[in-house]
């Protein structure tokens, strides 16, 4: 699932899978600015049938805390 | 890549996100800013050289809060005359201007006169009326998106609170589709042909077993399904493309559903050819498109069996092979989903008309050449004239939609818009159009010649000329004609160039044929020169004037 989630992620980037582990950080990829995070949230939403609590969404800082709702 | 200015009062970043793979996108600094940037002369959108401008005015936060009319029409005013100003000032670009949806959202009683429609409606007038009035601008069925779509999945509340964006990832996946489908039919970038079998496809059941009283097609019922469908296809043909059939069947079982059965919509005219047979179908469609002369990649192929679907992929993969619906009741629906991707008109040319009518009169023309000796004979028989002028103002749609299109017979193989033929005008060009009739009918706009005019010389920028009139010498006696009339306007040098493409092979020794010298060859380019005074002019085609 980890695997799926992190390829997942780097296509909507738009990088190599090897740029990206559950410990990249919100601003540390150029491709992760505010506007992206919006898209993963809606993005991961779709992709895995989960939901993510708005009053979360400034708190998802790193992909590991987006990865917790999709577990 | 093309660039398009993509203007709205709410936030399309991630629309451009959407886009940019295949466009450059061009969005204001901060953004909301519609009018601002439209009067500002020094805005980047004045400043950025882009073909196309989106504009949506978004209903669902800015004018669902009206309480009253009169000031949310006076704040549509706003907007419509600072859009009407660019749109005349900028006449170079195509403005898709997007119609709008405003859902309500503020509580009140049943009885009441929602001031949503009434300003939907008043915004629909005035950008019909832009439409209308101005060619290059276009209306954006945005509503249509939303409407299909459903304004549960078409919108986000979430999207919006978080982040000011009132459409949800999919809403904005559909707008950008549908820009990518409209730029495609702007640019003349359509499928041509249709080929279908008959049986389970333009008709329910089979008609060799069957007979004429045991198939399925009526006007009510399932029988339906395929009266909707022949309805469509009908549609399909009316906006210019042609359509073939590729059946396994006895001849005479077909024409007897055509002549007799009271409910085809479709007639056997309505069709260029046909291939009835039990040969494999790829064969006859090589065969049948050979014929009228047009490439096999700009066909598409509907066939209910996948058997056959899958023979055409192995055998013919540059055909469009549609995906048949599993359940039938969808399959109106495909078959306009096939003409929006691949078959969309973006506007209606006489030529369009009467494609049907014209591509029959060639297949005329082509048996009756068997009967003749030389092609000389042949071509004296026809009894050939061509109308050579300079472009006219109701010419220019179809001069694009040839430049785009044409492959084959296309020497240089530039494709350019309507705003290009505009600009080209007024840049010291010279753009001749021909028409050709003969003894059996009117081809129509047939060739498209661009010159760039110097002092003493002239240099050919673009020679076309539709495959269906290839074969005739036609083109001998345009150049002969054409460099007649330079001659006499004290032009005396004239320049060319074959540019080689992976489909224009057959015109690659044209300029050697008509007598110009080369100058220099590599693989991609011919170039040629002559003088004006030493291209013959070809007796057995007449002018008119």
């Amino acid at each position: 699932m980890e695997e799926r989630f992190l390829t997942f992620v780097a296509k909507l980037f738009n990088v190599d899978r090897a740029n990206v582990s559950l410990d990249t950080e919100y601003m540390s990829l150029p491709e992760w600015d505010s506007l992206m995070q919006l898209r993963l949230v809606m993005e991961v939403e779709a992709e895995f049938s989960c939901e993510i609590p708005i009053d979360e969404v400034p708190n998802l800082n790193t992909l590991r805390k987006f990865y917790e709702y999709v577990e | 890549m093309d660039c398009i200015s993509v203007l709205s009062n709410i936030n399309l970043e991630m629309l451009k996100q959407i886009l940019n793979k295949k466009y450059d996108i061009y969005t204001p600094p901060g953004y909301g800013d519609v009018i601002g940037e439209l009067i500002n002369k020094s805005s980047g959108f004045y400043n950025i050289r882009s073909e196309f401008c989106f504009i949506l005015i978004d209903g669902s936060d800015e004018f669902s809060a009206y309480s009253e009319c009169k000031s949310g029409k006076e704040r549509l005013d706003e907007y419509i005359d600072v859009i009407e100003q660019a749109v005349i000032q900028n006449r170079e670009k195509l403005f898709l201007i997007a119609n709008m949806d405003i859902p309500q959202k503020r509580i009140g009683p049943v009885k009441t006169v929602r001031i949503e429609r009434l300003l939907e409606a008043y915004w629909y007038d005035e950008i019909s009326r832009l439409q209308s009035t101005y060619d290059n601008a276009v209306i954006f069925d945005l509503k249509n998106l939303i409407e299909t779509c459903g304004r549960e999945d078409f919108y986000s509340v979430k999207l919006w609170y978080m982040g000011s964006i009132p459409y949800s990832l999919n809403g904005m996946k559909l707008i950008a589709e549908e820009i990518d489908s409209i730029l495609s039919s702007y640019k003349g970038k359509r499928l041509k042909c249709l080929a279908i079998d008959l049986d389970n496809t333009l008709w329910g059941g089979v008609i060799g077993e069957e007979g004429i009283e045991g198939i399925l097609l009526s006007e009510s019922k399932n029988g339906a399904i395929y009266y909707d469908l022949q309805k469509r296809i009908k549609e399909l043909k009316d906006t210019g493309a042609i359509l073939i059939i590729l059946s396994k069947n006895n001849e005479e079982d077909v024409e007897r559903v055509f002549n007799e059965h009271p409910h085809m919509v479709l007639k056997d005219n309505d069709f260029v050819c046909k291939a009835i047979n039990w040969e494999n179908k790829a064969e006859n469609l090589f065969k049948l498109t050979k014929e009228i002369n047009i490439g096999i990649d700009s066909v598409a192929f509907l066939d209910d069996n996948p058997v056959e679907r899958d023979i055409m992929r192995n055998i013919a993969p540059d055909v469009t092979v549609i995906d048949f619906p599993n359940d039938i009741t969808k399959l109106s629906d495909t078959l306009r989903d096939v003409y929006n991707k691949s078959f969309r008109a973006f506007e209606l040319t006489d030529e369009d008309k009467k494609k049907t009518v014209v591509y029959k009169q060639e297949l005329t023309r082509k048996s009756e050449s068997k009967r003749f000796k030389s092609l000389d004979d042949y071509i004296k028989s026809l009894k050939i004239e061509l109308d050579m002028h300079e472009i006219e103002d109701s010419e220019i749609e179809r001069v694009s939609q040839l430049t785009q299109k044409t492959n084959q017979f296309n020497l240089t193989t530039k494709r350019y818009t309507v705003s290009d033929i505009l600009e080209m005008k007024v840049t010291g060009h010279k753009i001749y159009t021909v028409h050709s009739k003969d003894k059996y009918g009117d081809s129509g706009l047939i060739s498209v010649i661009i010159i760039k005019v110097g002092n003493d010389t002239a240099y050919i920028d673009t020679f076309l000329m539709s495959c269906r009139v290839m074969g005739r010498k036609i083109e001998n006696a345009i150049i002969g004609r054409l460099c007649d009339e330079l001659n006499k306007k004290g032009i005396t040098t004239i320049n060319a160039e074959f540019i080689r493409t992976a489909k224009n092979k057959p015109v690659e020794c044209l300029y050697d044929d008509l007598g110009f010298n080369l100058v220099s060859e590599n693989d991609a380019v011919k170039k040629y020169i002559a003088n004006t005074d030493s291209i013959c002019k070809y007796s057995l085609i007449s002018f008119k004037g």
